[in-house]
């Protein structure tokens, strides 16, 4: 069986011995790796080949990388903090602050950004756009202005609108 | 009275804001009415955030000394951080013809106590160490001017005037200025109705339409300009860089590290592109990314972020237009910042409360003099 495998090419090698598992996680068996091939044309993505029983081999969609215990339930619930959760990662803002502001009677998101630094980061707004707006809704404010998204979708070197390439990538 | 005011300006942005603090702090009795949902919504928020007094026309060197002394001391004065850093302005000369425009500049600049000098290619090189040598002769530079967030400034005098009482009105659209026997008495709106003896014009790219609405007319028409921000990165350049070179496609363009780290730049388009598109276009980037490699080569590797198309309210003769409308007794123009409306606005905002409180200064009346709205429009600003 050959599982495509995305992590560390030291993570695994020929004659390992590795856990299997289904679509759902569920652990199969543990079986041996008999090859790891690395082609160009699949970028860093490693083809794994193992050796399994027949019945487990149709099943296996993947081989386990972390410890068992990640997975396994807390022993008790972790009690809710929703104001700490980040809602802007690119600018490290927080839910409580988003809220403190419309609380405050801030109704346009573009005067949010402003004072908050949300949605100025490499993302434009497409990650906390979305959770800033539910903010306002959970605050029971229906009405309020979207901020205006503008390009560039995803950051581009100035060399590359130049023509002339990047530094340390080569000349395009 | 309710709904009565000393005086309604019209337009939150960057010279409505300021202008709005000044008067509030004169004590009087401030509305503010906005198009938009908050504050610099309109051409302000696409200012890239220079802030220089070296200009060449006596009236704007005044303003903005003024405005840069504003600048620079809010954060202690008032507390709010806008983002200032002192880096100064560097107009670079690669060719005998921009040696001598700026040279030509400095004996005029120089005159009104600014601190500008020229400095040669070595000297230059030593303010921005990542200039291309390459057939550089020097330029102008001083270090006294600067940069600061526009929308940060915009919301600093915002919140600063509402906490001495001026009252602001947005996502509300002028539908009327009142007049009665050639005298202002108030506005009317989509939504209300305000009484004022006095109302400004600091509509920016809008000035036209603002002043038609009570049958004045304004020569300010907007032309396109487009700017962009880059990825933060560390600090390696302190300066505004200003090459004035004409080349195909654009006129000068300028671009400066702000204290976030992120590079910011425009450039201006040859010919002009007059109205009022805000869409961005896919021609700019390539533009001002070939000419800014070329003068800095270190530039290749950072990261384009944003960018954005805003108005430059542009007037016959380049100079703003600050005055009393001849038509309309008490409506007051504060428009045609010709795309410098974020530098010189905390000036014009303190000149148009002295003006509206009557306590304008022998200093004032020459600024004036010269932005008058009913001058000939004849001349033309050395450098824009």
């Amino acid at each position: 069986m050959t599982i495509p495998f995305e992590f560390p090419r030291d993570k695994v090698k020929a004659g390992d011995r590795v856990v299997v598992l289904d679509t759902i996680g569920t652990v199969l068996d543990e079986v041996e790796v008999v090859a790891v091939k690395a082609l160009k044309a699949y970028d860093r993505t490693l083809l794994v080949k193992v050796k399994a029983p027949s019945g487990v081999a149709r099943r296996i969609a993947g081989i386990r990388v972390q410890s068992p215990h990640v997975t396994m339930p807390l022993h008790a619930p972790v009690p809710r903090r929703e104001d700490d959760a980040v809602v802007c990662r690119c600018g490290r803002v927080t839910a409580a602050e988003i809220r403190a502001l419309v609380r405050a009677g801030y109704r346009d998101i573009n005067e949010i950004k402003v004072v908050s630094r949300a949605a100025m980061g490499a993302c434009g707004g497409k990650n906390c756009g979305p959770l800033i707006q539910r903010i306002f809704r959970e605050e029971g404010v229906p009405d309020f202005t979207d901020n205006t998204r503008r390009p560039l979708f995803l950051e581009v070197p100035l060399g590359v609108f130049a023509g002339v390439g990047e530094e340390g990538e080569g000349d395009a | 009275m309710r709904n009565a005011y000393d005086v309604i300006i019209l337009g939150a942005g960057s010279v409505g804001a300021p202008a709005a603090f000044a008067l509030a702090q004169a004590g009087l009795k401030t509305l503010v009415i906005d198009t938009a949902p908050s504050v610099g919504q309109g051409s302000n928020k696409a200012a890239i955030g220079g802030i220089r007094a070296t200009h060449s026309d006596p009236a704007k060197i005044r303003l903005g000394l003024r405005s840069l002394e504003v600048f620079s001391t809010w954060q202690e004065t008032y507390g709010d951080d806008i983002e200032w850093f002192r880096g100064g302005y560097a107009f670079v000369a690669y060719r005998e013809r921009e040696e001598k425009i700026l040279k030509d500049l400095l004996a005029i600049q120089k005159p009104y106590g600014l601190n500008i000098d020229w400095l040669g290619s070595n000297q230059m090189r030593e303010v921005i160490p990542d200039l291309n040598p390459d057939g550089l002769i020097g330029g102008t530079f001083s270090p006294d001017d600067g940069s600061a967030s526009p929308m940060l400034s915009a919301h600093a005098f915002y919140t600063q005037a509402k906490r001495l009482g001026a009252e602001f009105r947005f996502s509300e659209t002028p539908t009327e200025i009142l007049t009665e026997r050639g005298r202002v008495r108030g506005v009317r709106t989509d939504k209300g109705q305000y009484a004022a003896p006095v109302v400004v014009n600091a509509a920016g790219g809008r000035a036209a339409q603002v002043a038609a609405l009570a049958d004045v007319n304004v020569p300010v028409r907007p032309d396109c300009h487009e700017a962009a921000i880059t990825e933060p990165v560390a600090r390696f350049l302190r300066p505004m860089v200003v090459d004035i070179r004409p080349t195909a496609g654009s006129s000068n363009y300028y671009f400066y590290q702000h204290i976030t780290g992120q590079i910011i730049f425009c450039i201006t388009p040859s010919p002009s592109i007059w109205g009022d598109d805000r869409r961005e276009t896919s021609r700019f980037l390539p533009m001002v990314a070939q000419r800014m490699i070329d003068l800095m080569p270190r530039l290749r590797g950072i990261r384009v972020r944003r960018t954005w198309r805003e108005l430059y309210p542009m007037t016959p003769d380049g100079s703003p237009i600050v005055g009393w409308s001849q038509e309309v007794e008490g409506f007051l123009l504060a428009v045609g910042m010709c795309g410098q409306g974020y530098m010189l606005g905390p000036g014009v905002g303190e000149l148009v409360a002295r003006m509206v409180q009557q306590t304008l200064t022998p200093s004032d009346r020459e600024v004036l003099g010269y932005l008058a709205p009913d001058r000939t429009y004849a001349g033309q600003e050395k450098l824009k």
